[in-house]
């Protein structure tokens, strides 16, 4: 690979693809798999429509991608450009080249987030952990995700051993369909699922309904991942508060047996 | 790694039933001696006068080893209580070495408090400089360091802040001249090589194991020209939002990277299920 001063910028980025390209052929006289496709979006939260990006900047790439959830292959849509998206979707993409594998398949859920200014968030407790506090109470509902990674901001971690629990109300009374806490799992970091989600829903602060959704634990340590857990409430509701029952102590087969397993959450989104 | 002037390859391992692995450019082991090395990390071969010696960084000793190519002890570097910031060796976690030719040692405290710590021949502290801050001339993990003799008349270290995704210039005493931001590649070292400079990126996102390594090249003006197995340098990396990436899964765990004299690549890796090292050749 030698690159002579008097090469022009535009002799030197043919340069480079020839060399890359014959980088990819030497790399392709062994089975190499592709990296899964960059998936590019703004926010996994959006309040308009907005766009995704898919790219991998690889000569003689083709991205394949769904917006249903299906898996992704040569048959499904061929990524042109950018995707405009209107409602919430899981999309999935595969990357393909004749030289390698096909890649792993990529996946991002997009969420709409309808404005709810109407709505004040009032108490939350107990007080995440110093490191994982964010904004506190108003991060769960401020229609952004958290960071790609639980420790880049925008989460809220608990690791007492106690439900945690969170309390708001309308203007007035509102039709509301249902309400999911969105979270996240890493077992290595001692973040597990919670056990169990309630909420309990008035329209006068008196008389109240209860919902409520038991997680089953899968076999393991849990591999990182988002989790989401959706409880159907269709109903008129002022008033609501909204119960967390995290993992409790951590299972045997684990490093830190024993120990309260953390709890982290990013967002409570209304519909 | 390093190479020696018979062109035999040695490999650093903090195995301790061989801490040195010795090679032939073809792969096969020659030799094979180190038992005393647990948190051995980095690996520098300096021609002292026509004797080539080994430096090696451990970071369960907190000590830096100067060995012979066989394993016979020389010297030792021990940690620099001279200097306030540190009150016990504990806080010296030594993780790579550069030598200049008057045989002056740098040595990066990567896993420690992130400075450069400029030593004579000797073992007697000169200079300390980086260390953990907000200013551009500070380090976040200074992970990797390395001599910088392409321009004869501006000799530089070379300094991987690896969390940074950095490359940062200083000149021999310590000053700070500039940086090089590579959004996506977190660096091990730079390995200064005729006019370019070759890194391995241990991963291109968190977390640590995150299996997204890749190589990185740079030109004689630190400019990314050309990454085996991550994005196009033409296309990316130009700032956090379009940053580089892995795109073929050839490695997991990129740690060194050696450059012989046929400029043919061998690519050393951490945490990578005992691979061995990968040899790329030069088309």
């Amino acid at each position: 690979m030698e690159f002579r001063k008097y090469i022009s910028d535009k002799a030197r980025k043919g340069l480079i693809s020839l060399i890359l390209g014959l980088c990819c052929y030497m790399l392709s006289a062994q089975e190499f798999r592709l990296a899964p496709p960059q998936i590019r979006a703004a926010s996994a939260f959006f309040t308009k429509p907005c766009e995704v990006r898919l790219e991998m900047a690889l000569d003689g790439v083709r991205i394949y991608y769904t917006l249903d959830g299906s898996t992704p292959d040569r048959h499904s849509r061929q990524y042109k450009g950018p995707i405009r998206i209107k409602k919430s979707l899981h999309l999935r993409a595969v990357a393909v080249h004749p030289d390698f594998l096909d890649s792993d398949v990529a996946s991002a859920e997009f969420i709409r987030l309808k404005p709810d200014p109407d709505f004040k968030p009032l108490t939350l407790e107990p007080a995440p952990g110093e490191k994982y506090k964010a904004e506190g109470l108003s991060t769960l509902f401020d229609k952004r995700p958290g960071a790609t990674h639980f420790s880049g901001g925008g989460w809220l971690g608990f690791n007492q051993d106690t439900t945690v629990t969170i309390s708001g109300q309308w203007k007035k009374q509102r039709r509301i369909k249902r309400i999911t806490v969105r979270g996240c799992v890493d077992g290595n970091a001692w973040i597990y699922p919670p056990r169990a989600v309630r909420v309990r829903a008035s329209k006068n602060n008196r008389d109240w309904r209860e919902f409520s959704l038991d997680l089953t634990s899968a076999e393991g340590i849990p591999q990182p991942r988002p989790f989401s857990a959706t409880l159907e409430m269709e109903g008129q509701w002022k008033y609501i508060q909204i119960a967390v029952r995290p993992f409790g102590p951590l299972p045997d087969e684990h490093p830190g047996k024993g120990m309260p397993a953390w709890l982290f959450l990013e967002e409570v989104v209304v519909e | 790694m390093a190479i020696d002037r018979r062109g035999r390859i040695f490999l650093l391992t903090n195995e301790t039933r061989n801490n040195v692995l010795i090679y032939n450019k073809d792969g096969q082991l020659l030799d094979a001696w180190g038992t005393q090395f647990p948190g051995a990390h980095g690996l520098t071969l300096f021609d002292e006068n026509g004797e080539e010696v080994l430096f090696i960084t451990d970071y369960e000793h907190h000590k830096v080893f100067k060995t012979s190519l066989d394993g016979k002890m020389i010297a030792e570097f021990a940690y620099p209580s001279d200097l306030g910031a540190y009150s016990s060796a504990e806080q010296f976690l030594p993780t790579e070495t550069a030598v200049a030719p008057n045989g002056d040692v740098y040595i990066a405290d990567g896993y420690g408090l992130d400075y450069i710590l400029h030593y004579d021949a000797q073992g007697r502290l000169k200079n300390a400089f980086g260390g953990k801050g907000e200013t551009p001339a500070h380090l976040d993990n200074a992970h990797g360091v390395a001599l910088d003799l392409r321009d004869a008349s501006r000799p530089a270290l070379l300094v991987t802040s690896r969390v940074e995704n950095t490359i940062k210039q200083y000149d021999l005493q310590g000053n700070w001249l500039q940086s090089f931001h590579f959004p996506g590649a977190y660096m091990c070292r730079p390995v200064v090589q005729g006019k370019e400079v070759y890194c391995a990126v241990l991963i291109s996102k968190l977390p640590w194991d995150s299996r997204t390594g890749f190589v990185l090249i740079l030109d004689e003006h630190n400019r990314a020209v050309a990454a085996p197995g991550g994005s196009d340098p033409a296309l990316t990396g130009t700032s956090p939002d379009n940053p580089f990436y892995q795109t073929v899964q050839v490695f997991r765990h990129p740690h060194d990277v050696l450059v012989d004299g046929d400029k043919n690549l061998y690519v050393a890796q951490w945490n990578s299920g005992n691979i061995y090292p990968i040899r790329l050749e030069r088309v």
